[in-house]
């Protein structure tokens, strides 16, 4: 049974009591809450995972706990709480989703120093992975949709992890935030993708979230290797431009763009090496996302034309 | 041009420690210190002379005779204050360590 297919009043049931479970490859997350709405948009954006009983181990035990006092009646805030603590400020009540997913995030970020994590979207397709690092606000979520939409697996928008032992992309495919003008680029883009409620105030302004493809869902437990690096700018009016950046510089950018890179020491600094070595590196300028989307695509064909000529592809340890 | 041999024993220098990790990137190189926990990005230049230094101890005019081995003829001759300037900068980083107390028992 998918998370999907329970009724409204069950999955309500589950997030009042035990919680529900969700498993999305990278980690496992256990969430209570008692919020109206809340429900039903977890059931909308996660309708293709497993419904799981909340038992064994989770990297994220979370809950959303109401404000007390006044705030209960006025302007009412919620808290997201991990393992008793409030890591940070309260949300206004009605932004729920955007808080649950913020504080999954701010989790796996903190937490999971298993993994080079890069704030980067990932994506993958026959069988190349491909990671996208960028800063905020330069159009990432947006071109890793826009990729999710056109067939390419969805690994995250915002987390690329990679395993510290072996350099393979481990997946996290959750749903997608965006934000402002790109909620409805993406419903042009893609009429009948799945999106969860529009959230108007929050602190990035409107936000909605892209549901995951049910295929990338189901794949979120098969890493890949990566193959292609590449660093996207979106700049409005601007022709499609890509350019061959050098391993050095590559470096250089993932190094200052991951979560755990000073963390980690040695083991990130051989990984990022390991992972300028083992891929093309590129950046790309857009404007126009189809032009990124088959740029991208060209891409990966490139890089995987050869070893289809010798057949020499290659499972990976889950 | 003098020999390395020629006058009194200069110091010497060697790479920082031997825990120092490397990856050579084209004709740079990305280091980690493991003291400092700092990556560092060295250019063909500062790559030439750490990993000479990484090999064994050297002063400024063996490392002179070296790079101009490396180098084969090409480009623009290397003269050894530019060497110098280039060991205090990595001396700066802790990359590299000048030996000087080794040169200092050599003129007793």
């Amino acid at each position: 049974m998918q998370i999907g297919d329970l009724d409204q009043k069950a999955i309500e049931r589950e997030l009042r009591g035990a919680g529900v479970a969700i498993d999305f490859g990278l980690a496992r997350v256990r969430v209570r809450a008692e919020v109206t709405g809340f429900g039903a948009a977890l059931q909308l954006l996660y309708a293709h995972f497993p419904f799981e009983h909340a038992r064994g181990f989770f990297e994220v035990s979370a809950s959303l706990a109401r404000g007390r006092g006044l705030r209960r009646y006025i302007r009412p805030q919620l808290h997201f709480v991990v393992d008793g603590e409030r890591p940070f400020e309260p949300f206004p009540a009605d932004t729920h989703l955007p808080l649950f997913e913020w504080g999954v995030n701010f989790c796996v970020a903190h937490r999971c120093n298993h993994l080079l994590l890069l704030h980067a979207g990932a994506v993958e397709r026959d069988g190349a992975g491909v990671l996208l690092p960028a800063l905020p606000g330069t159009g990432k979520s947006t071109l890793t949709a826009a990729l999710a939409l056109r067939g390419f697996r969805l690994f995250s928008d915002e987390f690329g992890a990679v395993r510290l032992a072996d350099g393979a992309m481990v997946p996290a495919p959750r749903p997608i935030a965006l934000k402002n003008d790109s909620i409805e680029l993406m419903r042009r883009f893609c009429s009948d993708a799945a999106f969860g409620p529009t959230f108007p105030r929050t602190r990035k302004g409107i936000v909605a979230h892209l549901a995951p493809p049910a295929a990338s869902v189901a794949r979120r437990h098969e890493p890949v290797r990566p193959r292609l690096i590449v660093f996207p700018r979106f700049a409005r009016g601007s022709a499609l431009k890509i350019e061959t950046i050098t391993r050095s510089r590559a470096f250089v950018k993932l190094s200052t763009n991951s979560f755990n890179y000073e963390l980690l020491g040695p083991a990130s600094f051989e990984s990022v090496g390991r992972l300028v070595q083992e891929c093309a590196c590129y950046s790309l300028v857009y404007d126009d996302l189809e032009a990124a989307v088959r740029a991208i695509g060209d891409l990966v064909a490139s890089e995987t034309r050869d070893e289809h000529s010798v057949g020499a592809g290659q499972r990976l340890p889950h | 041009m003098p020999g390395p041999s020629a006058g009194p024993p200069k110091p010497r220098w060697r790479a920082g420690y031997p825990e120092i990790l490397t990856i050579p990137l084209d004709d740079e190189l990305v280091v980690f210190n493991p003291i400092s926990w700092e990556t560092h990005l060295l250019n063909a230049a500062g790559a030439q002379v750490f990993e000479a230094l990484l090999e064994r101890a050297m002063s400024v005019p063996e490392l002179r005779l070296e790079l101009e081995d490396m180098r084969a003829g090409v480009g623009e001759p290397v003269r050894d204050e530019q060497i110098e300037t280039l060991l205090a900068e990595l001396e700066d980083l802790g990359l590299v360590t000048c030996l000087r107390s080794e040169a200092g028992n050599a003129n007793r």
